[in-house]
């Protein structure tokens, strides 16, 4: 059987069915700003299971645009205040984040920019807190820094000011590398080094890709470049810097489309 | 997945169900038939396959944290994911465990009738699900040939 059929099969389901509905409900009565009621941890953890499938599928190939629809009307029943549903998220579809919520959002606005909700997504992002929690490895600080330049490049708030965040973001990453990477490097054999040096080239091309946006912004029509293709240049050599990584390439893949989106 | 709990996973679907295997592997140049590492050690493979099957619980958690690892478009992280869906909701009509079972053996002191254990003497405890019990064991090549013979592959495999 085909995964999208699996994928149909398993949405037939009764349980399935009236959580997607309820999330629905939820998500209406949010907008008229009635408060819902808190789920349950069964309903929260089934919610968070459903919708790391659906994102499988929204992403894949031949998907139906109905399931990145399900997928964040049942993200959104996940409340970001409340410690519990953060650690059930964290436990299905977290990466070992010291923010979880990096990995909550990164999924969240890319839904929603695939539905075409790009005001959703810019409200949503700004729900986002910088949390002080620094990464303990050097290649999750890169990734977290790259979520957060994109956050605030599909934000877009305050004028100028999220794309001057989204660059310093970058910059300040710049800077650490000197102090970070050797340290971190070294603290691997021989092998894994190479390994993990190949990682971090792949995620300093998608920062590249990330900081060339608010250039293109910036200089708007006299940018004299073809952002897609620059864009896409750089997300190719970190896609072949990280052949293994399965996880990794998946955000790397998703935030390729999120640029693409963001600058059309 | 050495160290993380599950030795294999795999899975096959068909149109009304998925079956997922789970397996679970040990080597034993042991004399004695079956060897400990069959059902007499605490981590056997009996008492292993037991503890899953006894508390789906954990394995939801081990899959779950396998999932995590793969890309969310393949087809391998679909089934497994949808089949975690069914096992949370105790949904057990809509999938089926294979609880498969490798022993590798020093040809020397392997034997057919009485290594398999408690997994062929207890396998009702297993029910509903099947299982599947496998002996590597190659002649004229020592234990730790059959090892590397099976990691050279597993390797190969892997790029």
């Amino acid at each position: 059987m085909k995964g999208n059929l699996y994928i149909e099969q398993i949405l037939k389901d009764a349980d399935l069915e009236a959580l997607i509905q309820q999330s629905s409900q939820r998500l209406r009565l949010r907008a008229m700003c009635i408060e819902n009621s808190a789920l349950n941890t069964t309903e929260v953890e089934l919610s968070c299971r459903l919708a790391f499938l659906l994102i499988g599928a929204s992403f894949g190939e031949n998907t139906n645009s109905a399931w990145a629809d399900y997928a964040y009307k049942l993200l959104k029943n996940i409340s970001v205040n409340n410690e519990n549903d953060i650690n059930v998220f964290n436990q299905i579809m977290g990466y070992d984040l010291e923010d979880p919520l990096l990995v909550y959002y990164f999924y969240l606005s890319s839904l929603a920019l695939r539905l075409d909700k790009t005001i959703s997504a810019r409200l949503d992002l700004k729900e986002y807190e910088y949390q002080d929690k620094q990464e303990t490895s050097w290649s999750n600080r890169v990734l977290a820094g790259i979520f957060r330049a994109l956050f605030f490049l599909i934000r877009k708030s305050n004028g100028f000011s999220d794309i001057r965040k989204a660059i310093e973001e970058i910059s300040t990453l710049q800077k650490e590398q000197i102090e970070f990477e050797e340290q971190y490097l070294s603290s691997f054999d021989t092998q894994v080094q190479t390994k993990e040096a190949m990682i971090l080239v792949g995620l300093y091309h998608t920062s590249k890709a990330i900081t060339e946006m608010p250039d293109y912004l910036i200089k708007g029509y006299s940018y004299k470049k073809r952002i897609n293709v620059v864009i896409r240049q750089h997300i190719d050599i970190a896609l072949d810097f990280i052949p293994k990584d399965e996880r990794l390439r998946d955000f790397i893949y998703i935030i390729n489309k999120d640029l693409i989106i963001t600058c059309s | 997945m050495p160290g993380r709990g599950i030795d294999a996973i795999g899975y096959r679907m068909d149109k009304s169900k998925t079956n997922i295997l789970i397996g679970e592997a040990k080597v034993s140049a042991q004399k004695s038939n079956p060897p400990s590492v069959v059902d007499a050690n605490k981590d056997s493979i009996y008492q292993t396959q037991k503890t899953y099957h006894d508390n789906e619980g954990i394995v939801v958690q081990r899959l779950s944290d396998y999932v995590r690892r793969l890309s969310v478009s393949s087809e391998h992280f679909i089934a497994i994911a949808g089949v975690v869906i069914n096992m949370a909701k105790g949904d057990s009509d809509k999938y089926e465990i294979t609880y498969g079972c490798g022993l590798v053996r020093d040809f020397n002191c392997v034997d057919e009738s009485k290594d398999f254990g408690k997994m062929k003497a207890l396998v009702h405890e297993f029910k509903p699900g099947n299982v599947e019990f496998v002996i590597f064991s190659f002649t004229e090549k020592t234990i730790d040939e059959t090892v590397e013979l099976f990691y050279q592959k597993v390797k190969e495999l892997a790029q």
